[in-house]
């Protein structure tokens, strides 16, 4: 397996929302499964608010407002593009992805009085298993307009 | 492989997307080195968008710190590579996207990441190198930049 590394930057939402995506890795391959390690999600707006944000599976890959398709300059190698295919999905998400919760992880991000730059970074010790035709995404745990923000993933393909 | 930890000051860049701060260059012919650790803190009070990404042309740095002995965690030897630390440029790298890992900095003198890369680190093939820009046509402000590599 090789070790990824990929990141984006998602715009700010259309509409409060709860389980509204803000940027989720996708495995679109039929039958291999990735290994998620690490992601992390900085608020970019200028006058951020607070953001109640959550970590779930999700079914479906919805459709998102842009993606980041991960090459061999991703590859820790830089040897090959992932097998099976990872994509960054980045929201606004103009069909929402399908949630299967419960979320695995949840935080409170703050936005700080001098602006952007608040955030917060999940390390996946042992990694979670993401199946071929399911994704992991950054979600909205409670109904608020997320901000426009930079996420980073690491993922063993 | 021996270790190493290398620092300097980056100057501000342009306003320009993937415009680079700083990047540690591998100029050998046929060696890879690899990048365990990046640290960046920043040394002025307005925000920073930050990306972290490959480059494959040097361009022409006007600032180099040179690693040397002494920058050895055995004290032993100079990087085999001859690896190079640029944090001034008056022609820009060439980057080799899609961007590895990005994020957003607070305005606030010491706001920064530590980036530490599990197994063996980022591999930097020889002729490449991995830099530290801005994703978006903003300013890149100065920064203190670590990057501790195997080589």
């Amino acid at each position: 397996m090789a070790r990824y590394g990929v990141g984006g930057h998602n715009a700010i939402a259309g509409a409060a929302s709860t389980n509204r995506c803000l940027a989720a890795i996708w495995n679109p391959h039929a039958s291999r499964a990735l290994i998620l390690l690490h992601a992390e999600w900085w608020q970019a707006d200028a006058s951020p608010g607070t953001s109640n944000l959550g970590l779930v599976r999700i079914s479906t890959q919805g459709t998102p407002g842009s993606t980041v398709t991960p090459d061999a300059d991703n590859d820790y190698r830089r040897k090959v593009a992932p097998a099976t295919g990872a994509l960054l999905n980045l929201g606004d998400f103009s069909v929402q992805p399908t949630v299967q919760g419960p979320y695995m992880k949840r935080a409170h991000v703050s936005g700080p009085a001098s602006g952007a730059g608040s955030g917060i970074a999940w390390v996946l010790s042992r990694g979670l298993f993401v199946p071929a035709g399911t994704g992991i995404a950054i979600v909205t745990t409670t109904s608020f307009t997320f901000d426009a923000g930079d996420s980073s993933w690491t993922f063993d393909d | 492989m021996a270790r190493y930890a290398v620092a300097g000051r980056s100057a501000a860049t342009a306003a320009t997307a993937d415009n680079f701060g700083a990047a540690l260059w591998n100029p050998h012919a046929s060696r890879s080195l690899y990048v365990v650790e990046i640290h960046w803190f920043k040394t002025v009070a307005t925000r920073d968008d930050v990306e972290i990404a490959r480059i494959t042309a040097r361009g022409t740095a006007t600032v180099t710190v040179t690693p040397d002995v002494d920058n050895d965690y055995a004290r032993i030897v100079a990087p085999v590579t001859g690896a190079l630390l640029d944090t001034t440029y008056s022609a820009q790298p060439t980057i080799a996207g899609p961007a590895m890992y990005r994020n957003v900095l607070p305005a606030a003198i010491g706001a920064g990441f530590i980036y530490a890369f599990g197994g063996p680190g980022i591999e930097i093939p020889f002729g490449t190198g991995l830099g530290i820009g801005t994703p978006v046509a903003t300013i890149l402000q100065p920064a203190d930049v670590t990057f501790i590599f195997d080589d």
